[in-house]
């Protein structure tokens, strides 16, 4: 639902002036840290993608998407993955400083032996606020997940990301940097309870336009 | 208040018919005197003449009407072959009129040479009272009759009341009348401003040793179209600060410096700690650190805003443009400014 509201909203856009569109290449490490009852097993590694934006007076549809192998580390179980992901959020800014997003993320953690697909929805809020000058910002953010469904698990209890960062930007040149923290937290099973966190540290670059 | 008003009111009713029924008295008289002289009835006419010019003469004689009296007693005299007596009325009359003339067509080439003793012998220099004017000094000039009664350097001035400096209209050598002009500017070559002038005329005799002079006073107004008010200055309201204040830096720094401490509050408080964190929250904590001391030594040496500089600048270039064509059109509105011309005391006052 969140993804068609903003795609029908994109042809009327598309006519009017001052619409902004941005693109960006990411590139990412990853740390996936994972306990169902047998120990952390973690995994790092980079992942690479990119993202758009389109923008219009305050509201903005980003789409994105990354993928990425990670390396078991030495000594934690488990073993390697790729992963993958899309994602598209949809951003109103009503404060200078402040941009309200909520989005959807599909994820894909795909093992040798079975694949794991997630469906995130997030909702939440980041605060950009600009040093002298205006061409850096310090950036913090939060999302609640209020729905994470994962094949053959249930539910997410307890979910959200936090992250800070810095992103600069000089006429039509994007860049930024930030750290981002997932946190994953399944109900009990029994004696046991299933936990996850992914932490990335990504750098951003890109260009904007600005269409008229 | 009524009644004062009343009084005064009844007293000027009583004064001006006693006054122009005195002038009347005196004219009637005179022209009594004159239209015998004309029948050449002089025993006649002189008595009566003697008697407007007579201290005790009760009732009110003008200077044209003193100066009348006096040319035909001289002319009166001249006829009864009394030269000398005629010269010292002719003299009386240019006394009091340096432009008293003898009419050729009314008066004796005796008289006339008789006048033209009195002439040689009497020096005086008079200006002919100025009329109310509205003159355009970019095309027209003020002009101004002045007489000296024979040979003399004459010098005419013009002088704003209370200042020192002075415009020369005349200076050269002058016999009978003369026009003199003012193109309505000042001594430093610019309109002359509204207020008071003194007309000072200085005449000495190149006959005798005699020296006159006369001054008027004459009031001056510039009838302008209303000036369009420039925009005033800039304020601190209009203008962009050009200079980041002393402690951007200091907050540049603390900006990213709260980077840095959410990005390790993040790994740190809100990780699982079952999970743990790796270094990521770390190396973005040093990187914001990194980038917050740069930032901070960056804006230290670099506090001037450019953007602000130049939108400053462009509005102060709008501003002086929108002044510049202001000032020209008040410019232009003074070019055309008319100077109203009025006299400021009788018409000649003697220093």
């Amino acid at each position: 639902m969140l993804l068609v509201l903003p795609m029908l909203v994109l042809p009327a856009l598309a006519g009017a002036q001052g619409l902004e569109l941005s693109g960006v290449v990411t590139l990412m490490h990853g740390d996936h840290r994972v306990d169902a009852g047998f120990g952390v097993e973690r995994a790092t590694g980079l992942l690479a993608g990119g993202a758009a934006r389109l923008g219009f007076r305050g509201i903005a549809l980003a789409l994105f998407g990354e993928t990425g192998h990670l390396t078991t580390v030495q000594g934690s179980g488990g073993i390697d993955r790729d992963i993958s992901q899309v994602g598209a959020t949809a951003q109103f800014t009503p404060l200078p400083w402040l941009v309200l997003e909520s989005g959807v993320t599909l994820r894909s953690f795909g093992t040798v032996i079975a694949r794991q697909r997630w469906t995130l929805v997030c909702a939440g809020a980041e605060a950009r606020v600009p040093l002298s000058g205006e061409t850096i910002w310090a950036v913090g953010r939060a999302h609640l997940l209020p729905v994470v469904s994962v094949n053959g698990l249930p539910n997410a209890a307890t979910a959200f990301d936090a992250g800070t960062g810095l992103a600069y930007r000089r006429g039509r040149l994007l860049f930024d940097l930030t750290y981002a923290l997932e946190r994953y937290d399944f109900p009990w099973q029994g004696s046991t309870r299933r936990s996850e966190q992914l932490s990335t540290l990504a750098l951003r670059g890109g260009v904007a336009l600005r269409l008229r | 208040m009524s009644r004062r008003a009343a009084a005064l009111g009844l007293a000027f009713l009583l004064i001006v018919p006693t006054s122009t029924a005195a002038q009347a008295g005196t004219a009637e008289l005179l022209q009594q005197a004159r239209q015998l002289y004309e029948r050449l009835e002089i025993e006649r006419a002189l008595p009566l003449l003697r008697q407007v010019v007579s201290p005790e003469w009760p009732l009110e004689v003008t200077n044209a009407q003193r100066v009348e009296a006096y040319k035909y007693l001289g002319a009166a005299l001249v006829l009864r072959g009394k030269p000398d007596s005629a010269v010292l009325y002719f003299r009386a009359a240019l006394e009091r009129d340096a432009f008293a003339d003898l009419d050729p067509a009314q008066f004796t080439p005796a008289q006339q040479g008789a006048f033209a003793v009195a002439r040689r012998r009497t020096f005086s220099v008079g200006v002919k009272p100025i009329p109310e004017t509205r003159l355009d000094p970019s095309t027209g000039q003020l002009s101004i009759t002045v007489v000296t009664t024979h040979a003399a350097k004459l010098r005419a001035t013009l002088r704003a009341l209370g200042g020192t400096d002075y415009v020369v209209l005349y200076d050269g050598p002058n016999d009978g009348a003369h026009e003199i002009a003012w193109n309505g500017l000042g001594p430093d070559g610019r309109l002359a401003p509204p207020g008071r002038y003194d007309l000072t005329v200085v005449g000495r005799s190149q006959l005798t040793a005699q020296a006159d002079s006369l001054r008027m006073y004459l009031d001056l107004q510039h009838d302008v179209e209303p000036f369009e008010d420039t925009l005033p200055a800039l304020g601190t309201m209009d203008l962009l600060p050009e200079r980041h204040a002393e402690s951007t830096a200091g907050n540049d720094l603390l900006k990213t410096l709260g980077v840095a401490v959410g990005a390790l509050a993040v790994g740190s408080l809100l990780a699982n700690d079952r999970l743990g964190t790796g270094d990521e929250g770390r190396i973005m904590a040093g990187a914001a650190t990194v980038g917050g001391i740069a930032a901070f030594s960056y804006r230290r040496a670099h506090r001037a805003i450019p953007a602000n500089v130049a939108l400053n600048d462009a509005r102060r270039a709008v501003r002086d443009a929108a002044n510049s064509g202001v000032r020209m059109r008040n410019a232009d509105r003074v070019a055309r400014t008319m100077l109203l011309i009025t006299p400021a005391s009788a018409p000649v006052a003697r220093p």
